[in-house]
């Protein structure tokens, strides 16, 4: 980790922070109100006429909330004029706190609101010592701040390791990390380099010298080791509002303004609500708001992956060699797990024959019904990636056939092409496929559509797609093949829902789920198979695909665990007869040593909905 | 049912041997119970007992010697829920 003299090195210095914060507070006043939130608001989507200081407020008590801060020690990094500190306290039950900010004026003017039990310092996260753990830990929109423009993006990757370091150190056991971050999106590492035009050098030069934000993929780096993922929201067009929002108060008081800050300075503030809003809507940033929560212990690694031993990124309209990917699960292992029989697996699967997760999104969905939990899956990844009832969509490991037929008659696709590599569910889907319904015994690196599809699922097939004994260079590797073929597949505007097992705090290691009987139990159900690391799926689809949703369920996959075993053992007796008692063993200590992974954050549940990139920049 | 006499069974299926081997004495090493297993004993009592656990009960569990130490762990983790 690096040292403090080389983390302040690496942030934006005092001076360039004090050029931003330190003019007059009633400058700021004029146009981020008298709240002075100076930060995305979190904004009602459907309420146009949603006012400003309705959508700050809301945000703060958004992170308030999810970090169940009553009766804590919040530590809150960069924190402004104060207003997030003074909202908990006052009317969340906060007890006590700490605000770091860099600027002075701004220390000052937090001082002034006398919150109880809230202390204001003018420190730097690097310097900062707590004399006791903290409960939670809240960072609005600092960490652009953290690594300056100046740093290559293994350098970045440092910075945010040892601050997500630093931060776990800091956190009582189970403690939170709530941050939010506009984050580098349409524009690569590389593209957001200084000289890239006026947006960028008005943004990079005049208003936030020396700060450049992170990309997904170097947060996730920096954070994974010590912190599980909780909450994820994507927010663009909540910036969009609050640029809008900040700019049309800024109009409306443009007399006063440049008689605080002179004609220059007023027109540079006048031209960044427009670039800023036009940077959100392009979506080159996007912002994020992120709920982590500190590990029980940390992640150990095998690869310590950063950003420069990946290679060049594989050219999507490149036609991959043809066979199977040396990378992932041959098609024999495939159908050593996938082929045992169809009678079996209708034993316990249930009538929709869907062998991945439930989806239970409220308390009122009764919590035995896995039948409609897997249809409310496959309606709620439909509602984000199809945006046209005519859609063409492709089904990626298709498994018995349910997704696609249900997404051909219930939500209106034209077209579902299913792709396994198993006999037994290709033949059983086939014969109950309806009109519209193509259902395929054939590799994705050997699929070449005649059109573009308009979305495309996939469901617990991605962790097929690297093998075991894989490092994690070459699983990222294999990762960006897939999403490649994937964005040359899908028409411009065009959406990839996909859900796969991961290793949450499981340790990288060549084998699945760690070592032992519970890793072994998995992967003797699974050969030549592993799941992926989160930072692994991430780096895998960066380069193609913006992220739009992202959720870490692991608790609805140990529930579908549950009642996969106990529909087994209620109908033991046939399944010994159609698979052999060895086989029903096998399968019943899968299925419970599965539930306990996702029970002990071992293994989670992603559910990713990713937006095809207009462009390729990465 | 006797909560004893559930785990006892319980882990006499999950471990494969007669309930009378299972023992409140018993070593659960002696049973050469795992991680696994222990994930089996765990799921094996929820059902039974009609309760989930709190999965720390499992992390715990790492730590004890006995069947009996068992019972009396997941007594208090049942008694605690309750």
């Amino acid at each position: 980790m690096l040292d403090a003299i080389a983390l302040r090195a690496a942030g934006t210095s005092p001076a360039a922070i004090a050029h931003h914060y330190d003019l007059p507070e009633e400058f700021f006043r004029l146009w981020l109100g008298d709240d002075l939130v100076y930060s995305c608001g979190l904004w009602d989507g459907a309420d146009a006429s949603d006012s400003l200081p309705a959508a700050q407020f809301r945000k703060l008590d958004f992170f308030a909330n999810a970090l169940r801060l009553r009766d804590g020690h919040l530590l809150d990094i960069g924190c402004g004029w104060g207003a997030l500190l003074h909202r908990c306290v006052a009317t969340h039950g906060l007890a006590s706190g700490t605000g770091l900010t860099l600027s002075r004026s701004q220390a000052d003017i937090a001082r002034c609101r006398g919150v109880p039990g809230v202390t204001f310092h003018v420190e730097s996260w690097v310097d900062h010592e707590p004399d006791r753990p903290y409960d939670a830990i809240s960072c609005i929109e600092a960490t652009e701040h953290f690594a300056s423009d100046r740093l290559d993006a293994d350098e970045k990757v440092a910075v945010y390791r040892s601050f997500f370091e630093r931060c776990a150190g800091w956190l009582r056991d189970g403690g939170r990390l709530g941050l939010q971050l506009i984050c580098l999106d349409n524009v690569g590492h590389g593209g957001s380099r200084a000289g890239r035009g006026a947006s960028s050098e008005l943004i990079r030069v005049d208003i936030f010298p020396e700060s450049m934000p992170a990309s997904l993929s170097e947060l996730v780096l920096g954070w994974e080791t010590h912190f599980e993922l909780e909450t994820f929201l994507d927010h663009p067009e909540h910036y969009r509002r609050t640029f809008r929002a900040w700019g049309l108060a800024y109009r409306a008081a443009e007399t006063r303004a440049r008689a605080l800050v002179g004609n220059g300075t007023w027109k540079t503030f006048s031209q960044y609500f427009s670039a800023g809003e036009v940077y959100f809507r392009r979506r080159e940033d996007s912002l994020y708001r992120v709920i982590l929560k500190k590990r029980a212990r940390p992640k150990q690694w095998a690869t310590v992956v950063t950003p420069s031993r990946l290679g060049a990124t594989p050219d999507p309209s490149a036609t991959p060699s043809g066979g199977s990917p040396p990378a992932g699960a041959s098609p024999a292992a495939i159908r050593s797990h996938y082929d045992v029989s169809n009678a079996f697996y209708g034993l316990w699967l249930g009538p929709t024959m869907m062998y991945s997760s439930g989806l239970w999104s409220s308390p009122a969905d009764d919590p035995t019904d896995l039948a409609a939990a897997e249809h409310r899956k496959i309606d709620y990844f439909a509602g984000q990636v199809m945006h046209a009832s005519s859609s063409r969509v492709l089904d990626v490991g298709c498994g018995w056939g349910f997704n696609a037929r249900r997404i051909v008659e219930r939500h209106g696709a034209s077209l579902a092409v299913g792709l396994t590599l198993s006999a037994a569910q290709h033949e059983y889907a086939r014969e109950r496929a309806p009109t519209g319904v193509d259902i395929r015994l054939e590799h994705w690196r050997d699929h070449r559509p005649a059109y573009s599809y308009d979305a495309i699922v996939s469901y617990g097939a991605f962790e097929h797609f690297a093998r075991d004994g894989t490092s994690s260079l070459e699983r990222i590797h294999a990762y960006r093949e897939f999403f490649a073929r994937c964005f040359h597949w899908l028409a411009p505007g065009g959406r990839l829902g996909l859900e796969t097992i991961a290793h949450d705090g499981a340790p990288d290691t060549a084998a699945p789920l760690g070592r032992g009987p519970l890793g072994d139990s998995v992967l003797s159900i699974y050969p030549e198979s592993i799941c992926p690391h989160l930072s692994e799926l991430v780096l895998g689809f960066e380069p193609y695909f913006e992220v739009e949703a992202l959720r870490s369920d692991a608790a609805d996959f140990a529930r579908t665990c549950r009642l996969w075993l106990l529909a087994l053992r209620a109908n033991e007796a046939e399944a010994v007869r159609l698979a052999g008692a060895d086989t029903v063993r096998r399968f019943q200590r899968y299925l419970i040593s599965s539930e306990v992974q996702f029970r002990t954050n071992i293994i989670t549940n992603y559910r990713v909905v990713l937006h095809r990139r207009p462009v390729l920049r990465w | 049912m006797d909560f004893d006499v559930l785990l006892r069974d319980a882990v006499a299926k999950v471990c494969n041997v007669p309930s009378a081997r299972v023992q409140t004495d018993t070593r659960l090493a002696d049973l050469g119970v795992d991680s696994l297993s222990a994930a089996e004993i765990l799921v094996e009592v929820e059902i039974q007992v009609g309760r989930d656990l709190p999965v720390d009960a499992l992390r715990r569990l790492d730590g004890v010697v006995t069947v009996g130490d068992v019972a009396t762990q997941l007594k208090a983790e049942l008694g605690a829920q309750s």
